[in-house]
């Protein structure tokens, strides 16, 4: 083994730790929320709960995509793009997690609310 | 005091200035604490309708306090509900339902008049008489971490003890986001936003409750009932610059009606946000105005 080939398995050993990391710290915060970005604009923020069950039609210069919502997931239904790719990507629900629809200029992504703010009372 | 210390200080002599908060709450909860059958607290309530007790200077002054508070939310914060909270099963755990026999006895044991301060001496004068400072222990700590702050070089700090929150910050203008725990689910129903130094105290029906035949039974004792408030409001905060205060009014601010609190917040210079049962939003300018729903 080179040495190289040991820097490269320490790099991905790192950015392993550092995903796992990552998801922890999401998996603590309880409050998610759905941010939807049309043409670099946010246009929609939505908290996702379990039990909401909505269907928005997001538009953009370029097109427009039909979102679900159900079951705490949140996925593409159909889409006025060429590839589909968004409709392809699925179901996603996690912090961190994101469908982005390149040719309408559209992104799907999930937040957590843990920074944004300081601190809870209660 | 059995809950979660948590401590954020930004700025020289951080660490020091941390350490002296722990011992100071370590010590307040040593003595204040009902629970603990050493504590000073304990001890009064033992000696009930006994013996005089000799205390320290902060059980003095937190009980000083407790009668000037009283006085101002016209009785509703009562810390002699000591022995109502026993019935109802919410000092052991085993929570019930009294029969009206039971209520109407603990109703001549909440007087606070029956509390008498001496120099360092304090009496209760009935027995079974017991004190209570659930609705005011974790504000006068916040006071007590306050003095320490200032006396101190650090920048800024943030503390939450047991959801009762401190803002401290030597520049007024920064700003702090705190949100506010969502009554009836997960998260957060909305965010506050202060700048500089702030008292943030919340009281809410969902902290330590119990269900029977579909009704919820909270840990907040209406002094006029002798049993769980029931005023239609599931949870206040209140925004000030006092924590003994702020504290003191969010219980208060459970147990009267959201008129009577938005009149009293509004005399007393305090903000105030509540929510009723359908999660509908009441509260004066002040609150509202630095209120961001989620």
């Amino acid at each position: 083994m080179k040495k190289g080939d040991l820097i490269l398995i320490l790099l991905i050993l790192v950015i392993v730790i550092f995903v796992f990391t990552v998801r922890a710290f999401y998996k603590d915060s309880s409050v998610n929320y759905i941010e939807v970005r049309s043409d670099g604009k946010l246009v929609k923020k939505i908290r996702l709960t379990e039990n909401l069950n909505l269907s928005l039609n997001i538009k953009s210069f370029e097109g427009s995509l039909t979102l679900e919502i159900s079951d705490g997931k949140v996925y593409v239904e159909g889409s006025s793009c060429r590839d589909k790719l968004c409709e392809k990507t699925g179901k996603i629900s996690n912090v961190g997690e994101s469908i982005i629809c390149l040719p309408n200029r559209i992104s799907i992504s999930i937040v957590g609310a843990k920074n944004e703010f300081d601190t809870t009372t209660y | 005091m059995d809950t979660i210390l948590e401590i954020k200080v930004w700025g020289k002599g951080a660490t020091e200035i941390s350490e002296e908060i722990i011992k100071k709450v370590s010590y307040l909860s040593g003595i204040f604490d009902d629970y603990n059958p050493n504590s000073e607290v304990s001890l009064i309530n033992k000696n009930a309708g006994i013996s005089e007790v000799t205390v320290s200077e902060d059980t003095i002054r937190i009980l000083q306090l407790s009668k000037e508070y009283h006085a101002i939310t016209k009785g509703s914060l009562n810390v002699m509900m000591g022995s109502v909270s026993k019935i109802w099963g919410f000092k052991d755990g085993n929570y019930r339902v009294p029969d009206e026999d039971e209520i109407s006895k603990t109703k001549e044991l909440i007087n606070i008049d029956d509390l008498y301060i001496s120099g360092e001496r304090v009496y209760l004068s009935k027995k079974g008489e017991a004190i209570d400072f659930g609705g005011l222990a974790k504000g006068y700590a916040l006071d007590e971490i306050y003095s320490i702050l200032a006396k101190s070089n650090v920048e800024s700090a943030l503390i939450n003890f047991g959801g009762s929150v401190l803002t401290y910050s030597k520049e007024t203008e920064k700003k702090w986001k705190i949100g506010i725990k969502h009554p009836r689910d997960q998260g957060i129903i909305g965010i506050i936003n202060v700048k500089g130094n702030n008292f943030i105290s919340t009281s809410g029906d969902y902290e330590r409750n119990f269900e029977k035949s579909g009704k919820r039974f909270c840990h907040i004792m209406d002094p006029k009932t002798c049993s769980p408030v029931d005023s239609g409001v599931i949870a206040v905060t209140v925004i000030g610059k006092k924590g003994s205060e702020t504290d003191a009014f969010s219980t208060a601010f459970m147990i009267l009606s959201p008129d009577e609190s938005i009149s009293l917040a509004n005399n007393n210079e305090v903000s105030i946000i509540g929510f009723k049962e359908d999660l509908s939003l009441f509260g004066n300018a002040e609150g509202i105005s630095i209120f961001e729903e989620r």
